[in-house]
């Protein structure tokens, strides 16, 4: 309880720190910050459609975001999150445009399918280790750009659209889109189920427990009776799961096809996310969608204003280095008051 | 055919083979250094900038050591001094650059994308007539870029510090047991800020080759994930020196491999593009298997 | 001490704040009454010294014979950003150039929910019947074609200095996709045409951005005995014009013209002047205006496709220059077909 509120306070001064700073930042090179701040904000949340696309990338990014918490905070380096996301989004897409079926089993399957094959590509970056010692780290980052490039076969060849003038699919049945309500993107709601789920398992079960203590300290989880490399390859199915998802995600409420180049930054940007977040669950939902909307917002900063784009790249990257320092200097105010007040404990409690 | 190979072997193998020895002792010291795709693009920008403010190809690598050592410092201050996560700061620092640059590109020059102009000074390539004559080796090793040089020079005195030296010492223990360094007097911080300092000249002289060695160009996210690259190497081979040259060697066959299948064999260019990183899944392979054998 | 550096960062930003609201007023503010603002939206950035440049140019002719407000917006080629750049056009201008690679359902999307609007998509070509997009489908196959001749002529050309009897040529292409390889197909049937022992190389490097790939691939086919490369890898291929300055060999510019970049070794370019043709939609956005789902299809007869021998420094026989010449009067006369 209060960890999270400290999560919470550090990650608000780091916030509004960040945007301080992209005030000055733009201020600097001769552009109207306030101009260019109410643009950002316009462009991010101005509007049902702008809120939709913020909301939809938003859902997205929190859950690579959670697939590479859940991963981190357990000790496995899953940098696997941009292969496991393309094979989500491919996977979803093979089964969409082969079967046609009532949307309320063609979603789920989708879902699923999807969630399966970011499992599978992930599980199998563990067997890798479990079975030969192959370091995750490694292998992860290798089999994303093996499985990109494999992907990116499948889409120019095999799969292509006939007369397509762009290496896309056929377009998935339409029951298996995700569609808005209201105007809404839905794909939020799959997100806050997944997340409902992923908190659940994680933070109030015993199998969440032993991921945790297995990533703090494998030692003692092992001598603590955690079978660890069981433990090991759960987690890494989960993280992997939660990146498929996200890709299908893309394709169901996105693209609807899969298309060359579908998988952009999200993945990485969704490390970004877990790293900034420190891997605390509720902290990546906050910073995904904060992440999502300085994305779509930069973009409508950039014509409001003529701020270049590149400005917005530089402004993403401050936030994350102030984010990260304002947390680490609150840390070291709170540990030293801690330590005086624990100090007045002492001296108060002891024995005069 | 065999002549074109090794070149273009040692030309994609030379900037992961700087990188990766820099890596070598941020590895060693116990950093987790991901911030060297940063470092390189970063030091082909400075080695860019300089070079064309001054006209000297020498101090264009100066230059691009100077930018590689600016995120280093920033490493330094957060990793280690404010002690916060490696892994955060790296991925920060490797947006910082990337943006960076790019801002910077245009903010300079007035140009985006690429900056290609006639007046960048070339770092100069090494003639050696005398080994001409010799059928391959000749053609291979004569004409090489000098920064080829340097980085497999770098080799030697990498595998020299951190086995031999004083420095390397402490650079171990550093990474082995900071406790026992720190009670023999020695400094975990210094040693490991030192180490950050080492790795930022390694990447700054990559990246100075990428832009001014390989071509005389800068442009936009340069580095294209070859920092990556030269993380997963140091890692493989557990910060070795001789297994940095030979990874990155086999990285870079693999890598011009590629691109002759493609036209020999006709085979889809998507599949010659994985060779590389197969060839890297396939050396941590054996190599794993080789330390599952060691232990009983 | 840290902390009273994020309080002076704070209190900076307050004032930068403060200070920037006064002049914040003077604006106009008001996007609706504006009658004329142009948006180019692009896949990828500026800065390709070829085909997003090339538009640049036309969209700031615009700007400065009819005073029109433009603003460029770039997608870096990041995928995820293409809606809110979509999204941020609508609302800025009413006439929106945009390259829609991939993004065809999401134009046609925002065509129907912005009717007032109009669209004119480049590049390809979409059909969607919503009565405000209009596609420029360049015949860029024409200009490859014209390359092929080019290249096999002067690659058998003994004249030619540094080339060797070898008939190979090269492209090094950025990747796969339909657009790219219409140049490809088109260079291959126009070298062809010269010549059925002509052998074609084409390496595909899977990048835009990466020059150092791009050279790595011209070297590879000039030491296969090459000695002209086809460059189709936007500012990738730069690296392959300068692989052909370093092996003293010749390399085929694309999308603008190149030929000054590596004085004497670029001997032509392919180009696409996109920018004229935005000009040119334009001036028919506000006269006579277009059919719904109206298709331009520009090419050498209109002069924005062509092969151009400026600024290469003679270093193309005379009769090479004739020969191409008259592939390309076949052509607009359609003598030639250019896809075989």
């Amino acid at each position: 309880m209060r960890r999270s509120w400290r999560q919470i306070v550090t990650g608000g001064v780091g916030l509004i720190v960040a945007v301080a700073m992209a005030g000055v930042l733009v201020g600097m090179q001769g552009y109207d910050p306030v101009e260019a701040l109410t643009a950002l904000a316009g462009g991010a949340l101005g509007g049902t459609g702008a809120i939709s696309t913020t909301l939809r990338n938003g859902s997205i990014l929190v859950l690579t975001g959670l697939g590479a918490s859940i991963a981190f905070a357990s000790g496995a380096i899953n940098l696997g999150g941009p292969g496991q996301l393309l094979f989500g989004a491919m996977s979803a897409t093979l089964v969409g445009i082969s079967v046609d079926l009532p949307a309320i089993v063609m979603i789920p399957l989708l879902l699923v399918v999807a969630a399966v094959a970011g499992a599978g590509l992930s599980g199998f970056a563990g067997w890798l280790r479990v079975r030969f010692g192959m370091t995750e780290f490694i292998s992860t980052l290798m089999l994303n750009l093996i499985v990109e490039q494999a992907l990116l076969w499948v889409v120019n060849r095999p799969l292509k659209e006939e007369g397509a003038s762009f290496p896309q699919t056929v377009p998935i049945a339409e029951t298996g889109e995700l569609g808005r309500i209201g105007g809404i993107s839905t794909a939020v709601i799959v997100m806050a189920l997944v997340f409902a789920i992923t908190y659940v398992i994680y933070q109030r079960s015993l199998v969440g427990y032993e991921w945790r203590i297995t990533g703090k300290n494998s030692l003692f989880a092992r001598i603590g009776g955690v079978e660890v490399e069981a433990n090991f390859m759960r987690i890494m199915y989960h993280s992997g799961a939660l990146a498929g998802l996200a890709g299908g995600i893309l394709v169901m409420a996105n693209t609807h096809r899969f298309t060359q180049g579908i998988g952009a930054n999200y993945a990485w940007d969704g490390v970004m996310v877990a790293v900034v977040a420190a891997s605390g669950l509720i902290a990546t939902v906050f910073y995904g969608l904060f992440f999502a909307a300085l994305q779509t917002g930069g973009v409508g900063m950039e014509v409001v204003s003529a701020v270049p784009s590149e400005l917005t790249q530089v402004l993403q990257a401050t936030i994350v280095m102030l984010v990260v320092a304002a947390r680490e200097v609150f840390v070291i105010v709170l540990r030293r008051r801690d330590a005086r007040s624990q100090l007045r404990a002492t001296l108060d409690g002891a024995p005069t | 055919m065999i002549t074109g190979l090794l070149n273009s072997m040692l030309a994609s193998a030379t900037p992961i083979l700087l990188a990766s020895l820099g890596g070598a002792f941020t590895y060693h010291c116990d950093v987790f250094n991901i911030a060297m795709e940063g470092m390189l693009l970063a030091g082909a920008f400075g080695a860019v900038a300089v070079g064309f403010a001054t006209g000297s190809w020498l101090a264009a690598i100066g230059g691009g050591i100077l930018a590689a050592a600016i995120l280093g410092f920033l490493f330094v201050v957060f990793a280690v001094w404010l002690d916060a996560d490696e892994f955060v700061t790296g991925i920060a620092l490797n947006l910082l650059a990337l943006g960076t640059t790019t801002y910077l590109l245009r903010q300079w020059y007035g140009v985006k994308g690429a900056f290609d102009d006639p007046s960048l000074p070339a770092i100069p390539d090494v003639d050696l007539p005398w080994l001409e004559p010799i059928p391959v080796i000749g053609p291979v090793l004569s004409g090489r870029n000098l920064l080829v040089w340097v980085g497999l020079f770098a080799a030697v005195a990498t595998w020299w510090v951190v086995q031999r030296s004083r420095y390397g010492l402490r650079l171990r223990a550093a990474g082995f047991n900071p406790p026992a360094l720190e009670a023999s007097g020695g400094s975990v911080a210094r040693v490991r800020a030192i180490a950050l300092v080492a790795c930022s000249v390694t990447c700054g002289m990559g990246g100075a080759f990428l832009s001014l060695g390989y071509l005389t160009l800068f442009n936009e996210n340069m580095s294209a994930g070859r920092g990556w690259i030269a993380l997963a190497a140091v890692i493989l081979v557990r910060g070795s020196a001789p297994g940095i040259v030979a990874i990155s060697l086999l990285f870079g066959f693999a890598d011009g491999l590629g691109l002759q299948l493609q036209t020999r064999y006709g085979l889809a260019p998507q599949f010659t593009a994985m060779a590389p990183y197969l060839a890297t899944l396939f050396v941590l392979f054996f190599y794993a298997r080789r330390k599952l054998g060691e232990s009983p | 001490m840290k902390v009273r550096i994020v309080l002076l960062v704070l209190v900076l930003a307050l004032v930068a704040a403060a200070c920037g609201g006064d002049e914040g007023d003077g604006g106009d503010g008001a996007a609706v009454e504006n009658p004329e603002r142009i948006a180019y939206l692009i896949n990828g950035s500026l800065g390709d010294q070829s085909f997003y440049d090339s538009g640049q140019v036309g969209i700031d002719r615009l700007e400065e014979d009819f005073g029109l407000e433009t603003r460029t917006i770039e997608n870096g080629f990041d995928n995820a950003k293409f809606e809110a750049s979509l999204q941020a056009a609508v609302n800025y201008a009413d006439l929106i150039f945009v390259i829609s690679y991939g993004f065809e359902d999401l134009l046609i999307r925002y065509a129907e929910d912005n009717p007032d609007k109009l669209f004119v998509n480049i590049d390809t070509v979409v059909e969607a019947g919503t009565g405000n997009i209009v596609s420029i489908d360049y015949l860029e196959e024409e200009g490859a074609y014209l390359a092929g001749v080019l290249a096999a002529s002067l690659t058998t050309d003994e004249s030619v200095e540094g080339t060797n009897p070898d008939p190979a040529i090269g492209a090094v292409a950025g990747d796969e996709s339909p657009a790219i390889k219409a140049f490809t197909d088109a260079y291959t049937v126009g070298a062809k045409s010269v010549s059925d022992d002509i052998e074609v190389e084409i390496v595909t490097i899977g990048t835009f951005e990466d020059s150092g790939k791009g050279k790595q691939a011209a070297l590879q086919l000039y030491d296969g005995g090459a000695d002209i490369v086809f460059q189709i890898a936007a500012a990738a291929g730069l690296g392959v014009l300068e692989a052909a300055e370093e092996r003293g060999l010749y390399a085929i510019g694309v999308d603008s013209n190149q030929n000054p970049l590596q004085p004497g070794h670029v001997v032509a370019s392919e180009i696409k002047d996109v920018g004229r043709s935005i000009y040119e939609a334009h001036e028919r956005a506000i006269g006579d205006g277009f059919d719904d789902s109206e298709i331009l299809t520009p090419g050498l007869e209109e002069g924005i496709i062509d092969l151009t021998f400026d600024d290469n420094e003679d270093v193309v026989p005379q009769e090479i220059v004739d020969q191409v010449g008259q592939a390309r009067q076949g052509i607009i006369d359609g003598d030639i077909a250019v896809t075989g």
